[in-house]
């Protein structure tokens, strides 16, 4: 079905200004996608919550 | 996708004998402006009340009286039927709503040529509406009335901005991210607890002390075999010397070797004897004639009882089927209930296979005098040692007599470094055993098996909270991302409704002006605290037609009397509109709306009118057609 465009622009936006690798933008705005045509699964998302790198400032909090 | 209403039909609801709307004309294509004239009390909003209860499927949490109260008045039917007929692209689809009335139930149907095997006991809608369907809000803004109109202009509201987020289904992204809050509760239950930056250096902290401690104990360990070795290997030379300078007087060495070979055969015998009294103070009874006494005393006790002889909870289980009880008087219900209630505090069969073991065993034991013997042995023995080194003793004295004290010195010397050496095995035994039975007060602070079992556990326990931190903090940055597009795209629809809506106001509101300034949760009018009703319904009409233009999904509006509360200004200029607004409209309406709104119609191109009509407790009936429509005046 496909998004309507102010969700694209807001998707293409989000990526954009986000600093993660590529493989997770195209994995990310794919997941959009999907989800809102009523598909993706939990192990899906899982994996592409995986793609997310974190910075070594974690345990500073 | 394309959504129309090509119809429905009541059966038995209220005032709805048998009767049938039909919105198509003769090829099935629908009006684009259907007019249904319903006098006050043939059920206009009971329509609409069905159609939404259809399309929401919300008749499921209907109360019993919810449901009766469709009931027709004076009648004795049972069940009444509510059939709409909808059409989503080329597939027809039909819903029955089933209204029980003797049992107070509501439940569905549903049919369509996509669907095998005629109807199916169910409310099915096509998968891509189901999460816009299955919002009873979001249904009410297509078919509407007043009160919704209203909703959208309410400082208290969110109706416009929901309306924006149920139908481009933004709010789906809401549930993304509650898949996500799933899968991080998922990881942390598997993990040891609530992941945060401060447990996950806790249980590194725990990890790290479990190490250095187990560390510690290898390096105490190697150390001190390091010093066992050492010591032996003194004392070895010691007693090498020590036995050279006794070889010196051939007398002395002779005794000497004697009384060594008596020690060794002495020690071996206290190793046995102490090995056997072990095993004797395993069974207390042999050690304490008090205790061997008070066992027995039990087993008597317990043969007097004759406890337990029988299987006391089955006898009084069978006893409660028969009907006479073993004392002649009948077994009633009551009687039986007591004697299963009174069985449960007598033993069981499984119960009586322990008791009955027990008493076995203190019968056949046999108290043995073999500790007594061993205890006296052992004292020979020891006294038996002690003369042998009163032996050596001598013979070391004898030597420094004759003029060599060193061998005093080595004799004192060897006794030392054997004390040590016995106490640093015991060290090293405690240090390294797996034996917790006879080596008690172990921990992980001084035993190595136990410190690595407690490094392993510290090690998983961080990696576990760890993993499930790492797992979290992805998480929630993935959250962010999916909040940040919703909120974006939000605003960015939001926009674009204020700009268009603005656009279709100008046309409905001509001798004032009247513009929406934004979308905040409900319509905010710019410079305006408050418009007319007439006004109102203008804003409110023409933000549902923005919004609905604008969607992927072509809807129906169904409307009930959409400008009763209007001037005739705006009544004339919503009656443009609507036709405009919705590739099909349904409006139901009272006669009173003919004037200025309905009879805008008469000169607009496919048109359908229908009048349903009946008078005070008679069934309504449906009569087509425009001239009927336009006589028809409803009775003040």
């Amino acid at each position: 079905m496909g998004l309507n465009w102010e969700l694209q622009d807001a998707v293409r936006e989000e990526t954009d200004s986000m600093q993660e690798t590529e493989g997770f933008k195209l994995r990310f705005t794919k997941l959009i996608e999907n989800y809102m045509d009523g598909m993706g699964s939990e192990a899906e998302i899982a994996d592409i919550i995986d793609l997310i790198e974190l910075t070594g400032d974690e345990y500073e909090d | 996708m394309r959504i129309r209403i090509l119809g429905w039909q009541y059966e038995n609801i209220r005032r709805m004998k048998e009767l049938s709307v039909d919105l198509t004309k003769e090829k099935g294509e629908v009006y684009r402006s259907s007019l249904i004239m319903m006098p006050n009390g043939t059920g206009k909003t009971t329509t609409l009340y069905l159609i939404r209860a259809i399309l929401s499927g919300s008749a499921k949490d209907w109360r019993e009286a919810d449901v009766r109260s469709y009931c027709p008045p004076f009648s004795d039917v049972s069940e009444g039927k509510f059939i709409l007929k909808i059409e989503f692209d080329e597939d027809v689809y039909y819903y029955v709503l089933h209204l029980d009335y003797e049992t107070g139930k509501a439940w569905y149907e549903t049919s369509s040529a996509m669907m095998e095997g005629g109807y199916e006991e169910k409310r099915r809608i096509p998968i891509p509406l189901r999460g816009i369907f299955d919002n009873k809000e979001f249904i009410n803004r297509f078919v509407f009335d007043g009160e919704q109109a209203r909703k959208t202009l309410n400082s208290g509201s969110r109706e416009a901005e929901n309306a924006i987020l149920y139908l481009y289904q933004l709010d789906k992204l809401d549930r993304l991210s509650d898949v996500m809050d799933h899968l991080i509760h998922t990881y942390q239950e598997q993990s040891t607890g609530r992941a945060t930056a401060r447990s996950v250096k806790v249980f590194q902290g725990k990890a790290e002390k479990r190490e250095q401690i187990y560390n510690a104990l290898l390096q105490d360990g190697e150390e001190l075999e390091y010093r066992l070795v050492q010591i032996k290997d003194k004392k070895r030379r010691y007693e090498n010397k020590y036995h050279e300078i006794l070889a010196q007087d051939s007398h002395l060495k002779t005794e000497q070797e004697e009384l060594m070979k008596e020690n060794a055969v002495n020690q071996d015998d206290i190793t046995r004897t102490i090995n056997g009294l072990m095993n004797c103070i395993k069974k207390p009874y042999n050690l304490q004639l008090d205790y061997h006494t008070r066992l027995k005393t039990l087993a008597e006790n317990m043969q007097v009882l004759k406890l337990p002889k029988n299987t006391a909870q089955e006898f009084f289980k069978e006893l409660a089927e028969s009907n006479e009880c073993l004392c002649g008087h009948c077994i009633g219900e009551r009687e039986r209930k007591i004697i299963l209630d009174k069985a449960k505090e007598y033993l069981g069969e499984d119960s009586l296979v322990v008791v009955n073991s027990i008493k076995r065993a203190l019968n056949e034991y046999e108290r043995e005098d073999t500790c007594d013997k061993l205890e006296k042995h052992l004292k020979e023995l020891l006294e038996e040692e002690t003369q042998i080194e009163h032996g050596l003793n001598r013979l070391a004295l004898q030597m420094a007599e004759e003029g060599n004290q060193e061998v005093l010195q080595l004799r004192d010397e060897v006794k030392r470094l054997g004390q040590q050496i016995i106490d640093g095995e015991r060290k090293l035994e405690r240090l390294s055993t797996n034996d917790y039975i006879t080596n008690t007060g172990l921990n992980p602070e001084n035993n190595i098996p136990k410190a690595k079992t407690a490094w392993d556990e510290a090690k998983v326990n961080y990696q576990k909270v760890s993993g499930a931190y790492d797992f979290t903090r992805k998480a929630e940055r993935m959250k962010e991302y999916i909040r940040r597009v919703k909120n974006n795209a939000l605003k960015r629809l939001k926009t674009y409704m204020v700009q268009e809506t603005n656009k279709k106001i100008e046309q409905l509101v001509e001798n004032d002006i009247v513009s929406i300034k934004k979308i905040d949760g409900h319509l905010v009018l710019e410079g305006k605290d408050g418009v007319s009703e007439g006004q109102t319904l203008a804003v409110a009409y023409a933000f549902i037609g923005t919004l609905f233009e604008h969607s992927q999904y072509e809807f129906p509006f169904i409307v009930d009397s959409p400008a009763a509360p209007a001037d005739l200004s705006v009544r004339r200029a919503v009656a443009q509109i609507l036709p405009q607004l919705f590739e099909q409209t349904v409006i139901l309406v009272t006669s009173g709306e003919k004037k200025g709104f309905a009879e805008e119609f008469y000169s607009l191109e496919d048109v359908q009118y229908l009048t349903l009509k009946g008078e005070k407790d008679q069934p309504v009936e449906s009569i087509p057609g425009r001239p009927y429509f336009e006589q028809y005046q409803e009775k003040e």
